[in-house]
């Protein structure tokens, strides 16, 4: 794939790549689009090479994930380092107002539900639900086994119901 | 069944979330500019101001550190050259302890006395030799 029908593809699968670099960010905006930038310059410079062995969207998917462990990785150690240093502050997790999603009740419900569920069962769930994938899809993306995506997908999706279910009941409660 | 309604319900509800997330989505094309411009740097711009602050307050300490310690060197002076006189004087010099060597009978000390006699022969018994 040459350069030009790398930023096409890019471009076709921009709206659903800032989707799970979301997810992978837990729904931080600001982050998010960090990463998606890093991940563009990796995979623009030829840092991160498309090897035909997947889909480019899975392929894509797969290096954002990474990109986003890194920040995230770097990012704890940078603040360590500032907590060490006399600094005793740290950025609120919380998206900031300015880069906030105006998410409908529901949807907020969702992705409080998701945030609840392990990084590994959310990232399943979010796959499989959110970007419509196969199983074998998934686990190329997340770089683990088929019977290992199942697992999480089974497990994610009864603790995702349960937390919804919880959370209906509560507000029938509250209600 | 309920899984299935379980499973249409999740699918419905996170094809809403794609939906308002995808709205969201930043501009393609400006995201592409400012990457391609400069790696992002947002989560580490409002620690930049303490890195420079402590920076500059390790600078300040080792220069006032550095300040503080005397490195300066004593000042050389050309001396004169030696005449004999003073090699004389050097030559004679006598340290004040030297007396402390002069102990009563020191003379003695150094030589061997004479005696005018000689000293009788003294033949030591066998049985005394033998336990010695």
């Amino acid at each position: 794939m040459d350069h030009g029908q790398i930023e096409i593809e890019l471009q076709r699968l921009h709206p659903e790549t800032f989707g799970w670099a979301l997810a992978c960010c837990r729904r931080n905006r600001s982050e998010a689009e960090d990463v998606m930038q890093l991940a563009y310059l990796k995979v623009l410079d030829g840092s991160a090479t498309f090897d035909h062995r997947s889909s480019f969207r899975t392929w894509l998917f797969g290096v954002v994930r990474l990109t986003a462990a890194d920040s995230r990785r770097r990012y704890a150690v940078h603040n360590r380092l500032l907590k060490l240093l006399f600094v005793n502050r740290t950025d609120s997790e919380e998206p900031g107002p300015e880069c906030a999603i105006d998410y409908s009740a529901r949807s907020k419900k969702l992705v409080e539900g998701i945030n609840k569920l392990s990084p590994r069962q959310s990232e399943v769930m979010q796959l499989a639900y959110y970007h419509d994938m196969t199983l074998e899809q998934i686990a190329a993306v997340l770089g683990i086994s088929i019977g290992s995506a199942r697992t999480h997908y089974s497990r994610g999706k009864q603790n995702l119901a349960r937390v919804l279910r919880i959370a209906d009941r509560g507000k029938t409660g509250n209600d | 069944m309920t899984e299935k309604r379980n499973d249409k319900q999740l699918k419905t509800e996170f094809q809403q979330l794609r939906e308002t997330e995808t709205r969201a989505a930043p501009n393609f094309r400006q995201l592409l500019a400012s990457a391609s411009r400069t790696e992002p740097t947002r989560h580490f711009r409002p620690a930049l101001p303490f890195a420079t602050a402590a920076a500059l307050l390790i600078v300040a300490i080792a220069v006032f550190l550095g300040n503080g310690r005397d490195q300066s060197l004593p000042e050389l002076t050309e001396s004169a050259p030696i005449t004999q006189e003073e090699m004389n004087l050097v030559a004679a010099l006598e340290m004040p302890t030297d007396f402390l060597l002069d102990s009563p009978w020191y003379e003695l000390a150094g030589t061997t006395p004479d005696f005018d006699f000689e000293f009788p022969q003294y033949d030591m018994p066998e049985d005394l030799s033998d336990e010695i």
